[in-house]
């Protein structure tokens, strides 16, 4: 067993002509996805491939209104369709090879549409492919791409409460073609976790800082953590095995990136107690989670079962960029190779070494 | 999945909830023994059955809400026309108006079904020192992009290592790993607006719905599509087995072996068996392990799979044979580390060891002598292989003090197969003095 630690490093650096918001690699391929935002105000979709030493730029489109959040996750792997929420609300799908009209097109929320997931493609068996987009005016609805115009459903407030920015959502618990979860993140501190066979709030906690992120380890088992990043620097990772019927589920805290936002976490695709999370003062981290030995133990009075929490264990971290990484991508064929890219204007790809040891 | 006729039910409930506030029936007299899945399962007043039910609800013997399950369905089997009444707001959690009305209200539509025509192209995936690591990514997504969309049913779809497993005699068939899949109710669906707290304790003191391992590869798809999702229910399962979710990670090994049986997935399966004190059941995949033929079985692999036949036969009392393992498991891979080779040398010594204790001459040991013996009283009744199996099974549970109801859920379906449980422990009592 080697004793070396793995290490992240910046293979290439590419220069964008636009402020990037999100990063994604096209599934089963050497292409990745930038989206963002022109200095005049307009969307920008380019598609770069890996070309021995440097990328390549294949493909630029310019929207109408620019691009905050994209996700391939459900659809299918032949069709490889971007799915993207842009500033006003609109939820479109695109396939690369024709982006001058949209496989599928709704306005889906009336402000922006903050975050993107997708679950149910690619390869995945279980369950209906669904899309599930969280905006500023403070609902969450879940689309499916084979139904035109309406949500499948919408989770927003009662009548009379105050609409809270949603800044990340995220399917998890996929594991058979019933069940399905969604995490939801607030500017507030709110995190809700939806169950959507259930058709019922689930959990709810608040973290007193605004959600930046949040990812489930993984979209098709049985839920098992949960790592959720915040505004203050921290991040909390949630055991999601026991929910205890008062203290809901266990979680442990950890700080990073020097007072700074925490602004995605992505676990890696070949280990789900490996993630990286990326600062706002231009620096990414690599996590291991260690589980504990007993994982659930009864509670003070004895009488109901309730988590134990792990620990976290920072394997490395590299200061890539000057301004915050805003977007941060694994690609799911190789184990270390990712895409990040900054508010400085640039993309880079990186790759994280010895990630097979754990 | 939402349904209509499930959006009904809740404005039902919504309506009828506020009308009828708590609704509690006086409770006559039950017999406590009554409360039982068997009994249920063959009780035919619907009276007695809806008093259970009562007894149920009010939690005086405590919560069982998948026994409540089972007396509803057990009632509807008896009398499918009886009056449906819904569940009244439950006496344990009084609910008000206010509490109803969530902080956050969901609108639902039907949920469209999941069933949808995959038709997909995958290369697989193969790892290559970075040099290549554009090159073989580029490669996968034109073959991906050149293929055409529709492809032909590849003409065999099983794949030829499947002929292997129907060959081997005393095997039993992937299904049988998984015994428990049969007896555990099935979930309920909630389908009313409860609030947070209702949701929340319910929902925990429910049993977790256990992954299917009936998984089938979507049509037209290609063989290498089935082998890319059998990777990754391969890799699942080892993900739950690193975080010791044994039952978890023997689903998903099932899973992946449904799709694409390897030698590699049956060593890792054995293993996990291991750990679950399953003797019998982990010694049957090492032994399918060994059944593929040599290219397939790579030497790493052979003697993984021998070590942990050694490792099962020696637990299960069959020393001679288990010391014949470790001796191939010796011989077979030349690149065996230093400890690996002393651990197998030292479990080879004590097999022999006990062997030479228990008169082992001519190649017995006891279980064996006890096995010939069950299967001379009870050879008529079941499989005598199975039947070894089950008397370990209950044996340990039996010294643990497990609960009667638990033991009952754990083993494998029939009645037949308990009564003759019950036989053969009398034997091992025998035995032991």
């Amino acid at each position: 067993m080697t004793l070396e630690k793995s290490q992240i490093v910046t293979h290439i650096q590419k220069s964008l002509t636009f402020t990037a918001y999100d990063v994604k690699w096209v599934p089963h391929s050497a292409r990745f996805v930038v989206l963002g935002q022109h200095s005049r105000g307009t969307g920008a979709l380019h598609v770069y491939e890996l070309d021995g030493q440097d990328v390549k730029l294949l493909s630029e489109t310019e929207k109408e209104h620019a691009i905050k959040c994209g996700t391939f996750a459900a659809s299918s792997l032949h069709d490889r369709h971007l799915a993207t929420g842009d500033f006003e609300g609109r939820l479109s799908v695109w396939d690369l090879e024709r982006t001058q009209t949209p496989v599928y097109t709704v306005r889906a929320h009336d402000q922006i549409i903050n975050c993107i997931d997708g679950c149910g493609g690619v390869g995945v068996q279980t369950g209906p492919p669904e899309i599930v987009t969280g905006s500023r005016d403070g609902t969450v609805k879940i689309w499916d791409v084979r139904v035109k115009d309406k949500p499948v459903a919408k989770i927003g407030p009662a009548k009379g409460e105050a609409a809270r920015d949603t800044w990340a959502v995220s399917f998890g618990n996929s594991y058979n073609d019933e069940e399905r979860w969604i995490a939801a993140g607030y500017e507030n501190g709110d995190v809700k976790l939806f169950d959507l066979r259930a058709m019922a709030l689930r959990w709810e906690t608040n973290l007193k800082n605004g959600i930046c992120a949040i990812e489930f380890d993984r979209k098709d088992i049985r839920a098992n953590k949960m790592v959720v990043t915040t505004l203050e620097s921290s991040f909390h990772v949630f055991d999601l095995r026991t929910q205890h019927p008062k203290n809901g589920f266990a979680s442990t805290v950890e700080k990073a990136h020097d007072n700074t936002t925490v602004w995605t976490v992505k676990h890696l695709p070949q280990n789900r107690d490996i993630f990286m999370t990326s600062g706002g003062n231009g620096t990414l981290n690599l996590y291991k989670y260690n589980y504990p030995s007993p994982r659930t133990r009864k509670d003070a009075d004895n009488k109901h079962d309730e988590g134990v929490p792990g620990t976290v264990e920072l394997i490395n971290n590299a200061k890539v960029a000057e301004q915050p990484v805003a977007a941060f991508d694994w690609n799911p064929d190789k184990q270390g190779l990712c895409a990040f890219a900054s508010f400085d204007q640039s993309v880079r790809v990186g790759i994280v070494t010895r990630l097979g040891q754990y | 999945m939402l349904s209509t006729k499930d959006l009904s039910n809740v404005r039902q409930f919504m309506g009828d909830q506020i009308a009828a506030g708590l609704e509690t029936e006086p409770i006559g007299d039950y017999d406590v023994s009554h409360l039982d899945y068997s009994y249920v399962a063959t009780c035919n007043d619907v009276k007695e059955l809806s008093l259970l039910l009562s007894v149920l609800r009010s939690g005086k013997e405590g919560i069982y809400p998948e026994l409540e399950d089972a007396i509803e369905r057990r009632m509807d089997e008896v009398d499918p026309r009886r009056d449906r009444k819904m569940k009244p707001a439950d006496a344990r959690h009084p609910v008000s108006d206010a509490q109803l009305v969530d902080e956050f209200k969901v609108m639902a539509f039907t949920r469209v079904s999941a069933n949808s025509n995959r038709r997909v192209n995958v290369q697989i995936l193969r790892l290559f020192p970075t040099q290549q690591l554009s090159a073989d990514l580029k490669q996968k997504d034109s073959s991906l992009r050149t293929t055409p969309r529709t492809t032909q049913p590849k003409p065999s779809t099983t794949p030829p290592t499947s002929k292997i497993l129907l060959q081997t005699e005393e095997l039993p068939s992937p299904q049988l790993v998984i015994p428990n899949t049969a007896t555990v109710p099935k979930p309920i669906e909630l389908t009313t607006t409860k609030t947070k707290k209702q949701v929340d304790a319910t929902r925990i003191m429910k049993p977790k719905p256990l992954i299917s391992t009936d998984i089938k590869p979507p049509t037209n798809a290609t063989s290498e599509e089935i082998d890319y999702l059998a990777e990754n229910e391969k890799r699942k399962g080892n993900e739950a087995f690193r975080s010791e979710d044994y039952e978890e990670a023997i689903q998903y090994y099932t899973r992946s072996l449904h799709l694409h049986p390897t030698p590699n997935l049956y060593t890792n399966l054995s293993l996990t068996h291991l750990k679950l004190s399953q003797y019998l059941l982990s010694e049957q995949a090492a032994s399918e392990a060994l059944s593929f033929p040599s290219p397939i079985l790579t030497p790493n692999l052979e003697y993984k799979a021998y070590h942990r036949r050694a490792v099962a036969r020696s637990k299960r009392g069959k020393y001679v044979e288990a010391k014949g393992d470790c001796e191939m498991a010796l011989r077979v891979w030349a690149e065996l580390g230093e400890a690996e080779r002393r651990a197998v040398v030292t479990l080879m010594e004590e097999c022999g060891r006990k062997c030479a204790e228990l008169g082992g001459g001519v190649g017995e040991g006891k279980k064996e002598r006890e096995e010939k013996e069950r299967k001379r009283i009870l050879i008529e009744e079941v499989d005598g292989e199975k039947e070894d199996e089950e008397g370990e099974e209950e044996k340990k549970q039996e010294k643990e003090g497990v609960a009667d109801r638990v033991k009952e859920v754990q083993s494998p379906a029939s009645n037949k197969g308990r009564i003759q449980i019950m036989e053969v422990e009398d034997d091992e009592d025998e035995d032991d003095d």
